[in-house]
């Protein structure tokens, strides 16, 4: 009976601690139901001046056509008008389908990287055109081949299944502590990218 | 049967090497969750998410989102918190029966999201040492469910038994006998 009377006590101890430190210590968000911004970070960070020439030049959110020709045209609709132009230096961590599209069109300029966080076979099913596929699990083994031979200026977008899928925030993670500054999470990730009829394809990494 | 009875083995219980299995076993335990509770209190941002990617939280009835992700910084906090206070005890051969019977049951409530995550066949990182990979820390399998196994199996005869050499209880303990002798 003295041992659970114990436990208690120091389950107490623990509790008011852990408070304490809830109270006083950082804001955790996990943004459920869309995935989180990234912790440790600035909100909203655009690039910065001296960064912004290194950009490229802002990029009609539009879908052109040109780009559209790579999709199966089976899978691709007329996307809805846009509400204004849209720049790189108007996003923010969490990006929109509109920002992503973006980013995409700044990947297709070879500017830009997108990063598919979800499983091998989920990826395999079908995945943004020229999207790498890198798992929060595989910088359990070291830093992933392919992240080697990315350049950590360039503005990297990841996503993942959306809806409480954390795998985009792990590897965002991952990539801020090795130097990555421009990461973008796409909140709705891919079943949204579907959904606005964009450029997809299927097949293994 | 209080800490100091069963520190000393009582009168039916006495270790092969009297007192020094225990304290071994007592001062794993202590490191183990001392390292795990310093890097979850060291980076809760962290914790929260692998607590967040095992998709128990939000799954529990009558919780909105923004509901569930206080529960799991709150749960983020305190657990850090709770093993670290427990790792302590340990380490101290303090209440230790008490802490290894709180880490006994934190280990079988690890085990059990373990087995809910593979029965739904999710692919999640443990992230159990938090940024650390120790104990072949990486993807939930069987495997780490074993890990917990094993590390219940050093808990038990801490939580049965108590500190051991080296602890406060024992010490407490002979000093209660010689004192009455």
């Amino acid at each position: 009976m003295m041992v659970v009377l114990r436990a208690f006590a120091l389950l107490a101890i623990g509790i008011g601690a852990g408070a304490v430190h809830h109270v006083l210590g950082p804001d955790i968000s996990l943004g459920i139901g869309a995935n989180a911004p990234l912790p440790e970070s600035e909100q909203g960070s655009s690039p910065d001046g001296d960064a912004q020439q290194a950009d490229p030049a802002p990029v009609d959110p539009q879908p052109d056509q040109d780009a559209d020709t790579q999709a199966d045209p089976a899978q691709v609709v007329t996307p809805p008008p846009a509400e204004a132009p849209l720049t790189y230096n108007d996003l923010s961590e969490e990006v929109d389908i509109r920002g992503a599209r973006l980013i995409y069109e700044m990947m297709e300029a070879g500017n830009a990287a997108i990063i598919d966080a979800r499983r091998a076979d989920e990826y395999a099913a079908g995945h943004i055109l020229g999207a790498l596929n890198i798992t929060p699990l595989q910088f359990q083994s070291g830093v992933p081949e392919e992240v080697e031979f990315m350049d950590p200026s360039a503005p990297v977008m990841i996503y993942c299944q959306g809806g409480s899928c954390t795998d985009s925030i792990g590897v965002g993670q991952k990539l801020r502590e090795l130097g990555f500054q421009r990461l973008h999470v796409f909140e709705d990730g891919y079943p949204a990218w579907v959904e606005a009829g964009y450029e997809i394809e299927e097949g293994g990494p | 049967m209080s800490d100091v009875e069963s520190s000393e083995g009582g009168s039916s219980m006495k270790p092969l090497v009297p007192g020094w299995d225990l304290a071994l076993a007592r001062l794993v335990l202590a490191g183990i969750f001392g390292l795990a509770a310093y890097t979850k209190i060291s980076d809760p941002q962290s914790f929260a998410l692998a607590i967040s990617s095992f998709d128990i939280v939000q799954q529990l009835p009558g919780l909105d989102e923004a509901s569930a992700e206080a529960v799991i910084g709150w749960t983020a906090y305190l657990m850090a918190w709770v093993e670290a206070v427990c790792a302590l005890a340990l380490l101290l051969g303090f209440w230790t029966r008490a802490a290894a019977m709180v880490l006994f049951i934190l280990l079988i409530g690890f085990a059990g999201a373990m087995l809910s995550v593979i029965a739904r066949g999710m692919a999640i990182d443990c992230q159990c040492f938090g940024k650390l990979d120790f104990f072949g820390d990486g993807e939930v399998t069987w495997k780490s469910i074993l890990r917990n196994v094993i590390f219940m199996a050093v808990a038990a005869p801490v939580m049965v038994r108590g500190a051991g050499g080296l602890g406060i209880d024992t010490w407490w303990a002979r000093r209660g006998e010689s004192d009455g002798s």
